[in-house]
């Protein structure tokens, strides 16, 4: 009699559980997961990278990288805003990387997570601890506005040159114009 | 009798923490090992033209360049009067490219390349460093 008890207790809280596992599991497929802007510049479609024959890269980064790496021709040439970038023209030594392909990495890895990629990390310091020569000592000034927006436009032309559509570019341009006030300390 | 037993436990744990240090070593070498110029490793290089061009000279300096072995991407800019170009270091160097540019190309123009001083300051972006591939790693694996 009391054991009956115990397993009609048993199946009608198994019962309730798996009810309401099945109900949240529904409302969760019911809402589609919104689309980031990784998603839209090509997101974690593999394709094969024309950098590096015979290994993949998401369609999304290789998107991005594309317009870093234009970005960085473009910078490398402004003499507005080359002096910061100086670092890019190191020489292969040590056997270490280069320059170039040093900051096309990093700032590739940067625009990834800002656009919503899950799968890479941006390991180096925020936006404002990178800017402040208190807490950067690369940095032998601070950055004003004037310098960053010649960076924004930089990048603008670089997109264009990829073919981003003028709606991709403006999501671009508010993601970087997001850390304005944490870059610009002058 | 528990007493041996405690200790046989204790040394096979030491051993097995032995035996994870020992990998975790060889992997964090393995990570931070110097990186090897390989034919995908492009580096970047910088001309100053030491007099006005304009965008058909731009044109013209953009089009020579792409013709030198080992020149990867080009950039003239009139406006700076600068040509930015990448190179595989495996092919060629900053110096042969732009030693030709001189011996071949009519314009007055020099390398520029930064001081150690200017290399050490401005954007990296994120740290390149030993500490920061270790410290990549192992945010990668938690």
């Amino acid at each position: 009699m009391k054991c009956r008890k115990n397993l009609t207790i048993l199946t009608v809280t198994l019962g309730i559980f798996v009810t309401f596992s099945m109900l949240s599991s529904c409302s969760k497929d019911s809402s589609p997961a919104k689309q980031t802007l990784y998603d839209s510049l090509g997101g974690t479609t593999k394709v094969g990278d024309p950098a590096n024959s015979g290994q993949m890269i998401e369609k999304g980064r290789l998107g991005l990288r594309s317009v870093v790496d234009s970005a960085i021709f473009v910078i490398a040439g402004d003499a507005a805003i080359n002096g910061y970038f100086q670092t890019l023209l190191g020489e292969v030594g040590s056997g270490n990387t280069t320059g170039f392909a040093a900051l096309s990495k990093n700032l590739t890895d940067f625009f990834c997570v800002a656009t919503g990629a899950k799968n890479f990390t941006y390991g180096g310091k925020n936006m404002h601890d990178a800017h402040d020569p208190a807490t950067n000592p690369r940095m032998n000034g601070k950055a004003e506005n004037d310098d960053f927006d010649a960076f924004v436009a930089d990048v603008v032309v670089a997109a264009q040159k990829n073919g981003l559509s003028n709606q991709l570019i403006g999501q671009v341009g508010v993601v970087i114009n997001s850390v304005r006030t944490q870059v610009v300390q002058r | 009798m528990q007493k041996r037993t405690w200790r046989r436990t204790v040394m096979a744990v030491l051993c097995i923490a032995g035996l994870f240090v020992i990998i975790l070593a060889i992997h964090i070498y393995i990570v931070t090992r110097p990186a090897l110029i390989d034919a995908n490793t492009r580096a970047m290089a910088r001309i100053d033209i030491r007099q006005p061009i304009t965008q058909v000279d731009a044109d013209k300096i953009a089009t020579w360049l792409y013709q030198q072995k080992g020149v990867d991407h080009v950039l003239v800019n009139p406006q700076s009067n600068i040509a930015v170009f990448t190179f595989f270091p495996v092919r060629t160097t900053a110096n042969e490219v732009v030693g030709n540019f001189k011996a071949h190309m009519p314009y007055k123009a020099e390398r520029f390349v930064p001081s150690p001083e200017a290399l050490k300051s401005g954007c990296p972006v994120a740290s390149s460093s030993t500490t920061y591939k270790v410290y990549n790693w192992l945010k990668h694996i938690f």
